[in-house]
């Protein structure tokens, strides 16, 4: 089985983003793999590991800096990527999901990848679109929010999660489309020699325009704001004025 | 950047101590109100209770007390002993006050009124930031006043990387406010999510930038203190501090790592350099400290250099313990079988944490790669992995910072942070171990019974050297005595300092006399005297007990 697996350059979840001219700040801001996406590549090679897989190779679309996220799903276990190169913002403000679910369509179409595993959504804008989208294009059978699977002989079954629980679905045959959620594996450091190996990985390169997608973007961003910072909170000195403030100023207690 | 700590507590034996004043318990000066020549110190009584609530304007909750009857005009105040606890004992349970009244002011006048009333009343008094120290310098010997400072915890200013805040200010705080302004807190260590900013000052913390930022001796531009007598000293604070300042004695630097034998800090000045915008991390294993040694060398004189931030080292035993005590709240970054040896790797016996502070990733990225292949081509490493993000940063941290923690959970731990020579580590920690094989034939303990369990700043020549009873929560006084002689010994023949950023407080005084000279300790007395003529700031700790001398 041949695994192509989604590798998005985000902003480092741990930073606090600030917005500055319309958009959030890019500039000198640590910018790290989409956990999500690490998700995935964790999911990718474990089925390597299992000898599911025979070859996992990574796609990311973005900047130049995309090859130093790319050598981290090398390092994780990843045999080959390939990156999309473009100076476009993949943040929602320039690229949109529609534009990168057709280049992902088009390096599946030379691939031929049997499974896609992506992230279940990209941590700057949260739309977890591209999942879905390039499923429909491929017109193959999509399973979103994976957060367990298993290779079940030609075919495989996904655990997804849903707001009432979990939900159990068998894909008969391959090729498909699986988003990752949080609860599907707990992605594995890099190691010292991984890391090494993994500059000797392959990453081949491949200029955005030369995929001949429209890369206009569909949908206008009207605005990006902070949310409002929250109010700051009161200490109470007793027992008695917690009571009170409850009582009379929150009404939540009689 | 803004590494978390969860700080486990530990059950373990309350030492209690003797009074140290010379009698069985304080008495009051028969002139409560007249500064008498008499040095004895009393104890406080209600009336001090009620007088100091006075000069608190009686706000509720600014003295607490089990020292008033409850008679309906003073319910705020009037608590029960258990409640003082948080006041009494350290964070360690190794040491117990027994004191009934603790203050906390919101002002330094507070603070100037509590001490010149203490002044004059004889009342000795302890200053109180987090209590998290390790050698028992912020709980009370006995009944002392407890001057808690936790109400003062305003962030005054920042600008021009210069932070200005009350003494009570927690350090995750400043750090999490500086990191809005782009600005680093020069300083960094486990507790910082309990410990003050004034208890860092006062006892000079070092932490694991110290290599890179340098000590609070450095970085402190300023302090205002109360002293002993209740006067308060604008140390360089305003109505600037400034980076230079050659004006008269810096007065500031006694105030540093003084452990509130002088005053209480009640503000500080403190240099925030800008937050570097690129930090990375590795976590190398290496098979002997010859091997961490070589790699601290390269990192620090040829690969890393000026991005160099941190060099921590730990054994594998200590790390056994980690994943013994704390296996569902950190991960490992390296699999440590249960015989603390390295999975796979059964010659790799010592972990090494690694970050970088830089402002340009791809060069720091350079740097680090061409460090890392390179200690790889020399096989100094066994096994090690990189940080791909913030969040593994972050989690390798959390296991450096959970050492001390779990030693703390396995058993009654015989601490000792010692500055040696880095070429000594390796035969200090073999003479250790060695004299924990021939114990002396009193003590309940065997060899087998005791973990010897290492980490520390190696690249500032600091080791935290551990010695954990198993299982066993109570300090054994003969063992005590033997491991104090033993590591003593140890130090000293190797010129090294017994203390290296942990202080001395009421645990290491002792050894005051053995390892300064008399002339320096008369000094260091007369100079006490001048900010504490009475000598009741933090009475019976740092300065060894006269009488022994």
């Amino acid at each position: 089985m041949k695994v192509l697996v989604g590798v998005k350059r985000v902003v480092d979840y741990a930073v606090k983003v600030q917005v500055q001219k319309g958009a959030v700040n890019l500039n000198n801001v640590k910018m790290s793999l989409n956990p999500f996406c690490e998700i995935a590549v964790e999911e990718a090679v474990r089925l390597k590991e299992k000898k599911a897989a025979d070859e996992v190779v990574a796609l990311s679309i973005g900047p130049k800096q995309c090859t130093e996220t790319l050598r981290t799903a090398l390092a994780m276990g990843c045999d080959r990527a390939i990156h999309v190169t473009t100076d476009m913002r993949t943040d929602y403000m320039e690229l949109q999901p529609y534009a990168i679910a057709k280049m992902f369509q088009k390096i599946v179409e030379q691939e031929n990848p049997d499974l896609i595993l992506l992230g279940k959504q990209g941590i700057d804008s949260d739309c977890g679109q591209t999942g879905p989208m390039l499923s429909g294009f491929l017109g193959v059978p999509q399973v979103t929010f994976a957060s367990n699977l298993e290779v079940d002989g030609n075919g495989i079954t996904v655990e997804r999660e849903t707001d009432n629980g979990t939900e159990t679905i068998k894909i008969p045959s391959l090729p498909a489309v699986i988003t990752c959620d949080l609860r599907l594996n707990e992605p594995r450091y890099a190691t010292l020699p991984n890391i090494m190996k993994a500059k000797k990985k392959k990453v081949d390169s491949i200029k955005a325009e030369d995929l001949g997608v429209d890369m206009t973007p569909h949908n206008e961003v009207v605005e990006v704001f902070e949310p409002p910072p929250r109010k700051e909170g009161v200490m109470v000195g007793s027992v008695d004025e917690l009571l009170d403030k409850l009582r009379n100023e929150a009404a939540v207690i009689a | 950047m803004c590494r978390v700590l969860t700080t486990q507590t530990v059950c373990s034996i309350i030492v209690t101590r003797p009074s140290l004043f010379g009698r069985s318990s304080f008495k009051r000066p028969i002139s409560s109100t007249v500064v008498s020549n008499s040095s004895e110190l009393g104890s406080p009584t209600a009336n001090d209770a009620r007088q100091l609530l006075l000069r608190m304007n009686s706000r509720p909750g600014s003295v607490l007390t089990t020292l008033m009857q409850d008679n309906g005009t003073t319910t705020a105040t009037t608590i029960s002993s258990q409640s003082l606890d948080k006041y009494n004992i350290d964070w360690t349970k190794k040491y117990r006050g027994q004191s009934s009244l603790v203050v906390r002011p919101n002002s330094t006048q507070e603070v100037a009124a509590i001490l010149r009333y203490c002044y004059e009343h004889r009342l000795p008094v302890v200053p109180q930031g987090g209590n998290t120290g390790l050698v028992g310098g912020s709980v009370p010997l006995d009944r002392e006043i407890v001057v808690s400072l936790e109400k003062m915890n305003t962030i005054h200013n920042l600008q021009d990387n210069i932070l200005q805040a009350d003494a009570g200010c927690i350090l995750q705080d400043l750090q999490d406010n500086a990191c809005q302004h782009r600005c680093l807190v020069p300083v960094d260590l486990g507790a910082k999510g309990t410990c003050q900013i004034g208890g860092n000052i006062s006892t000079n913390a070092g932490g694991v930038y110290y290599f890179r930022y340098g000590s609070l001796h450095a970085n402190c531009l300023g302090l205002e203190v109360v002293d002993g007598t209740g006067q308060i000293l604008n140390l360089s604070y305003s109505p600037r501090p400034h980076l230079k300042d050659n004006t008269g004695y810096d007065l500031k630097h006694l105030f540093i790592g003084a452990e509130g034998t002088l005053g209480i800090i009640t503000k500080v000045a403190l240099w925030c350099p800008p937050l570097p915008t690129s930090v990375g991390a590795v976590w190398v294993t290496c098979s002997s400290l010859q091997d961490v040694l070589g790699i601290l060398a390269l990192a620090k004189t040829q690969y890393l250099t000026e991005i160099l931030a941190a060099f921590e080292f730990m054994d594998h035993k200590v790390l056994r313990l980690v994943r013994a005590t704390h296996a569902t709240s950190v991960k490992l970054p390296v699999d440590i079988d249960c015989e603390g040896n390295h999975r796979g790797n059964d010659h790799a016996k010592y972990s090494i944490l690694i970050e970088t502070h830089g402002s340009n990733e791809e060069h720091d990225q350079d740097k680090l790669s061409a460090f890392l292949e390179h200690i790889m081509e020399r096989n100094l490493v066994v096994d090690g992995v990189v940080a791909q993000n913030v969040g593994q940063v972050e989690e390798f941290w959390k296991v450096r910072d959970i050492c001390n923690p779990s030693a703390a959970a396995t058993g009654f731990v015989y601490k000792y942070d010692v500055s040696l020579p880095v070429d000594d580590f390796d035969n200090f920690i073999a003479e250790i171990k060695s004299k924990l094989n021939s114990l002396p034939l009193n003590t309940q303990y065997t060899a087998d019974d005791l973990q010897c369990v290492n980490w520390g700043h190696i690249i500032d020549g600091n080791l935290h050297c551990n010695i954990v009873s198993v299982g066993k929560f109570d300090r054994d006084p003969l063992l005590t005595e033997y491991v104090e002689k033993c590591i003593l010994q140890a130090v000293t023949k190797r010129n090294g300092s017994i203390s290296a950023e942990h202080g001395l407080g009421q645990y290491k005084n002792k050894y005051m006399n053995q390892i300064k000279d008399r002339t320096t300790l008369q000094t260091m007395r007369r100079m006490k005297k001048l900010f504490d003529p009475a000598g009741i700031m933090n009475p019976g700790k740092y300065l060894p007990n006269e009488k022994e001398n």
